[in-house]
């Protein structure tokens, strides 16, 4: 609770969209004091902060995984808009109308992609994404990400790659052949939250057309 | 709608769950002032102390010749503790300036001293005490020992099924200030259980009733029993402001233990019963923590269900007792 507090209207680097492709899958980090999530729910990717607005605790805890997104203190569970739809002891206990649910919705964050890069931040508002990576660097990163599109075995960039970072990013690139993600956890994140990952173009291991 | 939604003023603001500054002052005006319990003495009667680390406070009890007494070590202050029993269970606070200027144990007790009271009768065969320490504010772990809600997600294979499958009809709730008794009954199943250990064991029983009983007194103490005959004083003592320890201690009373096997038998099943206990606790820890580390990035207020007005009443209190405007001693 006592590390310093990250400007919330930071992009940081989550996963790729494949992460995320299908229904239930999520993704978590922690910027700062601020646990988030990503999730598909029903096909839709969406961005929260990842704690339960009943009585506040993390829903997800594991760093990524594939489940309802239901907390796991009472069993709440949450919609695309972060609306709770399932309240167990709800008829008895809360009963809870549609505008009563509206107040408990999860409090949102914000997702964007670049290419098939998935990025989130606590704010809802502020900078776009690729006003805080810049024109060039979003426009070559995205295009990376897309030709690069092919998860591989991992493998350790060598000295002769190329190089950048940006946003908690570093990137290494060997052209034709490798693209290296290795995201560092935001400020505040641990470890567990650091993901390294390779990519392969499409057509590596396949025979080229003459 | 039952839910209620608190509004400012009602509840603990939320940097209370992490702060050092809220932890000081919860030193100065709840551990400082409060009545606090601090354990049983053996049935020796022997000279034996008591202590208790709470908030930075230390407590001191000790049982002599010239009767109970104690201090709190607050750094290199040392203070006079008053000390009163309620039954066996025994109680100090630290002493205040003038005999009128502060609530009575039974007072702050109130309106449960004399159930208290009764179900320590049975704070005999103990085992030893255990502490448990939590990655969380010692808020969190009593909000959690007074929600009714948790069982069957964070507890489904072990309290859960323990209690009647419609443990809402048969769940009753009493509240009074902060201090409150809840009483679910056992389920059939449990209840057989616990018979069969009675003719083996010949439980001492306080009371016939099969329930799972548990009394919370502000402002961390609450005392669990289950079929009218074991006792577990439970104590919630703050280390840090994001830290916690959770001290029980069991008490398998018997009116039979004479024979190698009866002594054999009771000491298993007092190991199996320290063992669930541990279990149930080691499933509320992650949830406590989870919420420890949730609370710090929540926009809103939460809501209350029904069942969960004795947290909010554990808000109320809290927020008198800090600001000075409790009873002196705290009548909850």
């Amino acid at each position: 609770m006592t590390e310093a507090v990250p400007d919330d209207t930071r992009w940081f680097y989550l996963c790729t969209e494949d992460d995320l492709a299908v229904p239930n899958a999520f993704v978590t980090t922690r910027v700062g004091a601020v646990p988030l999530v990503a999730q598909n729910l029903k096909g839709r990717v969406v961005a929260f902060r990842n704690v339960c607005t009943h009585r506040f605790a993390i829903i997800h805890d594991a760093a990524s995984g594939c489940g309802p997104l239901r907390c796991p203190y009472h069993g709440w569970t949450f919609d695309a808009e972060g609306v709770p739809v399932g309240l167990p002891f709800n008829p008895t206990d809360f009963q809870l109308d549609a505008e009563g649910r509206r107040r408990l919705a999860l409090n949102p964050a914000s997702l964007a992609r670049c290419g098939r890069l998935v990025f989130v931040r606590v704010a809802t508002e502020g900078p776009a994404l690729k006003e805080q990576l810049g024109n060039d660097l979003f426009t070559r990163l995205a295009d990376l990400s897309e030709t690069f599109s092919r998860s591989g075995e991992p493998m350790e960039p060598g000295e002769d790659w190329e190089g950048f970072e940006t946003a908690n990013l570093r990137v290494a690139l060997r052209a034709g052949h490798a693209l290296h993600l290795e995201a560092l956890p935001p400020p505040g994140a641990g470890d567990r939250f650091a993901r390294t990952a390779t990519f392969l173009p499409v057509h590596a291991d396949t025979e080229r057309p003459a | 709608m039952t839910a209620l939604f608190p509004e400012a003023g009602g509840f603990l603001p939320h940097h209370h769950f992490w702060t050092e500054e809220g932890l000081a002052l919860e030193r100065e005006r709840v551990f400082g002032r409060c009545w606090l319990y601090m354990g049983v003495f053996d049935a020796t009667g022997a000279p034996a102390e008591l202590t208790a680390d709470m908030a930075g406070l230390r407590f001191t009890v000790r049982r002599d010749a010239a009767g109970l007494s104690g201090i709190c070590r607050d750094g290199d202050r040392v203070r006079p503790l008053e000390v009163d029993c309620c039954g066996a269970l025994v109680f100090a606070r630290v002493a205040r300036e003038s005999a009128e200027d502060g609530l009575t144990l039974a007072e702050h007790l109130h309106p449960y001293a004399e159930r208290l009271a009764a179900m320590s009768v049975n704070c005999v065969n103990p085992e030893l005490p255990v502490g448990i320490p939590f990655q969380a504010n010692w808020k969190a772990l009593v909000e959690n020992t007074m929600d009714d809600f948790h069982g069957s997600t964070v507890h489904p294979e072990t309290i859960h099924p323990a209690v009647h499958p419609d443990w809402q009809t048969h769940l009753t709730t009493e509240r009074f200030g902060a201090n409150s008794d809840s009483c679910w009954r056992l389920a059939d199943g449990t209840a057989g259980w616990w018979a069969k250990l009675d003719a083996k064991l010949r439980l001492a029983k306080f009371a016939d009733e099969a329930v799972y009983r548990h009394i919370f007194i502000f402002p961390n103490f609450y005392l669990a029993s289950f079929y009218g005959a074991t006792v577990i004083p439970h104590r919630v003592d703050p280390v840090a402001p994001d830290a916690a320890v959770l001290r029980w201690q069991l008490f398998l009373p018997t009116t039979r233990l004479e024979t190698p096997r009866e002594r054999a038998f009771h000491r298993s099943t007092a190991a199996y019963l320290l063992t669930s206990a541990s279990g149930v606790i080691e499933e509320d820890r992650p949830v406590c923590e989870a919420v420890q580390q949730g609370r710090a990035a929540i926009l809103g207020n939460g809501v209350y269900g029904r069942r969960e007005r004795r947290i909010l009443d554990f808000h109320v209190a809290m927020l008198a007792q800090l600001a000075g405007t409790a009873a002196t001693g705290s009548r909850p």
